[in-house]
C-alpha cells in the first residue's frame, strides 16, 4: 500500500493551573495501521487578547511507552521559528489569541498499530482564562507489514527559568541537572537549543504588550552562559541571548551526540540597565531538540 | 553535520567602537582553549546602538571587519561587514540594500526600548555562515578586527557590539587533517562615486592572492543604494583570463537575488593570481558607494 497522508487531532479546554489530557482515542490511527510522524502542530485559544504565548501552556507527550517530552515543556520550546523574520508568535482574530507551533521532527517517528497516543496540557496560569489546547499529529498512513528495526522518538526537555524583573536589578539564574538532561536512557541525538524570551507588563496584571522577544532584553541584557555535566563549556563567556539563538530561527543548530544521563547546564545572567524602567516580567525558555533510537517492542 | 563525540562551544567576545576607530576584540576569549581541536561553522556580530534610527542607514553597514586565522590572511582588507553574509530573509520587507537590508530586521522600537528611557536603542545581527567549517586548534584564534570609517551612520554614537564564534568542540580523538579549510574575503570599494562615472577594480581586489592555493568561490555579495533603482549604478564582470562573466553592464540586482545581496556560485575556483574584474558604472544618481565582494575559501597546510 502506498504511503497515505493521515492527521489526527485532539483539543482540551485548560482552566489556570490546571493538567489536562486529549482524547486518547482520537490520537489513534482509525483503521490500527502504523504511522509515520513528521510534524506535531500545537495551537492554543484564549478570550485575553495578546496574553498567551507558546511559553503560557506546557505539553507532555507519551507514545506507547516512551516520554517524548521530559515532563511538560513549554510548547515554544520545541520549535524553532519558521518564519525567518521577526517571528509572529500570536494572532488576534475576532476577540480571540492564537497560538501556533509546529514542531517538525528531523526524523519521522514510526508509531506501531493500535499505539497510544497520551498527550497532556499543562496551564502555567500566565493568565486568569481559560485556553484551549489542540494539539494535531500529521505524517503517513503505513503498510502494517513493514516494521522498522529501529524507531526514532523525538525527546525534548526544556529549561523555564524564574520570571526576572526585565529592566530592573541586576538578577540571574541557572538549569538544574535534570531540567536539559538526557533522561531517556538512551544515546540522545540532539538536532538543537532552542532559546525564547517572553515578555509581559506586570503592572497590568499578566497582560503582554508584546509577544516578540525585546531587543534591549535578549540583544543586551541577558547573557547565557553553557557548560555540559562534566563542566566543559559549551558557552565559556557570558553571550548575549540573540548572540547564541539566532534571532530569525529561535535556535541554534547544533547537532550532536549527547550521553544517556548526561546534561547541559544554562547560567543566566541579567545585567541591570543604566536606569530602572517599565515593570516588564521576563521568563526564558531554553529547549533541547532532538531524538533516540528505540526498537519496536520498547515502543509498546 | 553529527560529529560522534563532539559537543557544542561557541566563543564570543565584545567590543565598542567609534567613528574613524579600529578595534581588535579581546582575543583571549576567542582563543581556542581546550586541547581537542574545535570547528567553527558559524560567526555572529550583533551590534547595538543608542541613537535615534535614520532611514536608510544601518549599524553593519557602518563597520567593515577583517579576519586572520593565526598566521592566515582571511580577509585581504577590510570588507563590508554586510558583505560576509547574505540575508536570510527572503521577505519583500526585506529589500535588498535598502533600509532593511541587514540579516535581520532593523528593530527601532520605542516600547520596547526601554533600556534607556528616551532613547530608541537599535540591534543588528550580522551571521556569517562560513563557506567551510573552521578548524581551530589549541591556541588557535580565528581573529577579527573592526573598522569604522569616519562620518557614516551614526558617526557620532558608539556602536557596541559582540562576536561569536559558534561550532563545536571536537573529540580529542579526532585525526588533525594535513590541510584545513581557510576562508577568504576580498572586496572592490569604489568610493563616492560622481553620476556617470565608471570605476574598474585594480589588483589585489578580488584577486586570489596567494601563491599556491586555489581558492573556492562561494558566492559574490554586493552592496551600495538601492538595488531596485534603477538609476543606481550597473556591474560589468569580467574574469582575468579574459572571458566576461555578465554580458555587459547589468544593473545590480541582476548580479544578485535582491532579498539576499548575493550570488551564490556553486564553488568556481579562482587560481593563484586569478581575479574577477568589476567596472561599475554610475547611472546617473551619482553619490552612491558600492562594494562588490568574493568570499570564499581554500586549502592551507597546517
Amino acid at each position: 500500500m502506498a504511503k497515505i497522508p493521515i492527521h489526527l487531532t485532539a483539543s482540551t479546554v485548560l482552566a489556570p493551573g490546571s493538567t489536562q489530557s486529549v482524547n486518547k482515542k482520537a490520537l489513534q490511527h482509525p483503521l490500527g495501521r502504523p504511522m509515520e510522524i513528521h510534524e506535531i502542530k500545537f495551537q492554543l485559544v484564549c478570550v485575553d487578547l495578546a496574553r498567551i504565548t507558546g511559553g503560557s501552556v506546557g505539553v507532555q507527550i507519551k507514545v506507547g511507552s516512551q516520554d517524548v517530552t521530559r515532563g511538560f515543556v513549554p510548547i515554544w520550546a520545541m520549535c524553532r521559528s519558521t518564519n525567518e523574520t521577526e517571528e509572529r508568535v500570536i494572532d488576534t482574530e475576532a476577540g480571540l489569541t492564537i497560538v501556533n507551533h509546529v514542531v517538525r521532527l528531523s526524523k519521522p517517528m514510526w508509531v506501531p498499530p493500535y499505539a497510544k497516543i497520551d498527550v497532556q496540557f499543562a496551564h502555567r496560569s500566565q493568565v486568569a482564562s481559560n485556553i484551549t489546547a489542540r494539539v494535531s499529529f500529521s505524517g503517513n498512513t503505513l503498510d502494517g507489514n513493514a516494521i522498522p528495526n529501529k524507531i526514532a522518538v523525538p525527546y525534548f526537555a526544556c529549561f523555564a527559568s524564574k520570571a526576572f524583573d526585565a529592566y530592573n536589578s541586576a538578577d540571574a539564574d541557572q538549569s538544574s541537572e535534570t531540567d536539559l538532561s538526557n533522561g531517556t536512557g538512551k544515546t540522545l541525538l540532539v538536532d538543537r537549543l532552542v532559546g525564547r524570551i517572553g515578555i509581559y507588563l506586570q503592572t497590568t496584571g499578566s497582560n503582554f504588550p508584546d509577544m516578540t522577544v525585546t531587543p534591549d532584553f535578549g540583544g543586551r541584557m541577558l547573557r547565557v552562559r553553557m557548560a555540559d555535566s562534566n563542566g566543559d563549556p559549551i558557552i565559556q563567556q557570558f553571550t548575549r541571548f540573540e548572540n547564541v539563538f539566532a534571532k530569525e530561527t529561535r535556535s541554534w543548530e547544533v547537532p550532536y551526540v549527547m550521553d544517556p544521563g548526561t546534561f547541559v547546564g544554562a547560567y543566566l545572567d541579567k545585567l541591570a540597565p543604566t536606569t530602572t524602567a517599565e515593570d516588564y516580567l521576563a521568563q526564558v525558555f531554553i529547549g533541547l531538540v532532538g531524538s533516540r533510537l528505540v526498537t519496536p517492542q520498547e515502543m509498546k | 553535520m553529527l560529529i560522534p563525540g563532539a559537543v557544542p562551544v561557541l566563543l564570543s567576545s565584545q567590543f565598542s567602537i567609534g567613528s574613524g576607530q579600529t578595534v581588535i576584540p579581546d582575543v583571549s576569549t576567542l582563543t581556542a582553549p581546550f586541547s581537542s581541536p574545535i570547528l567553527i561553522d558559524r560567526v555572529i556580530v550583533g551590534l547595538y546602538c543608542d541613537a535615534t534610527f535614520t532611514n536608510g542607514s544601518t549599524l553593519s553597514r557602518a563597520l567593515r571587519a577583517k579576519f586572520t586565522l593565526d598566521r592566515f590572511e582571511v580577509s585581504k582588507d577590510f570588507v563590508g561587514l554586510v558583505n560576509y553574509a547574505a540575508s536570510p530573509n527572503p521577505i519583500v520587507a526585506d529589500r535588498a540594500l535598502d533600509t532593511t537590508q541587514i540579516v535581520s530586521v532593523n528593530r527601532v522600537d520605542g516600547v520596547q526600548g526601554t533600556y534607556s528611557p528616551g532613547v530608541r536603542s537599535q540591534y543588528e545581527w550580522v551571521v556569517w555562515n562560513l563557506p567551510k567549517p573552521v578548524l581551530l586548534l589549541q591556541g588557535s584564534t580565528f581573529k577579527p578586527s573592526f573598522y569604522r570609517p569616519s562620518g557614516g551612520a551614526y558617526s557620532g554614537s558608539t556602536i557596541y557590539g559582540e562576536v561569536t564564534f559558534a561550532g563545536v568542540r571536537l573529540p580529542a580523538s579526532y585525526p588533525i587533517p594535513q590541510q584545513i579549510d581557510v576562508p577568504f574575503a576580498s572586496s572592490f570599494i569604489t568610493g563616492t562615486l560622481a553620476a556617470n562615472a565608471v570605476l574598474r577594480s585594480i589588483e589585489p581586489a578580488l584577486q586570489n592572492e596567494n601563491q599556491n592555493r586555489s581558492v573556492t568561490v562561494q558566492r559574490i555579495t554586493l552592496s551600495g543604494g538601492d538595488l531596485s533603482d534603477p538609476f543606481n549604478p550597473t556591474v560589468y564582470l569580467t574574469h582575468s583570463s579574459g572571458f566576461e562573466i555578465t554580458d555587459g553592464y547589468v544593473p545590480l540586482y541582476e548580479i544578485v537575488d535582491q532579498n539576499r545581496r548575493a550570488w551564490t556560485l556553486g564553488g568556481i575556483t579562482l587560481d593563484p593570481k586569478e581575479r574577477i574584474v568589476a567596472t561599475v558604472k554610475d547611472g546617473g544618481n551619482g553619490a552612491t558607494n558600492v562594494e562588490i565582494a568574493i568570499i570564499g575559501s581554500r586549502k592551507e597546510q597546517i
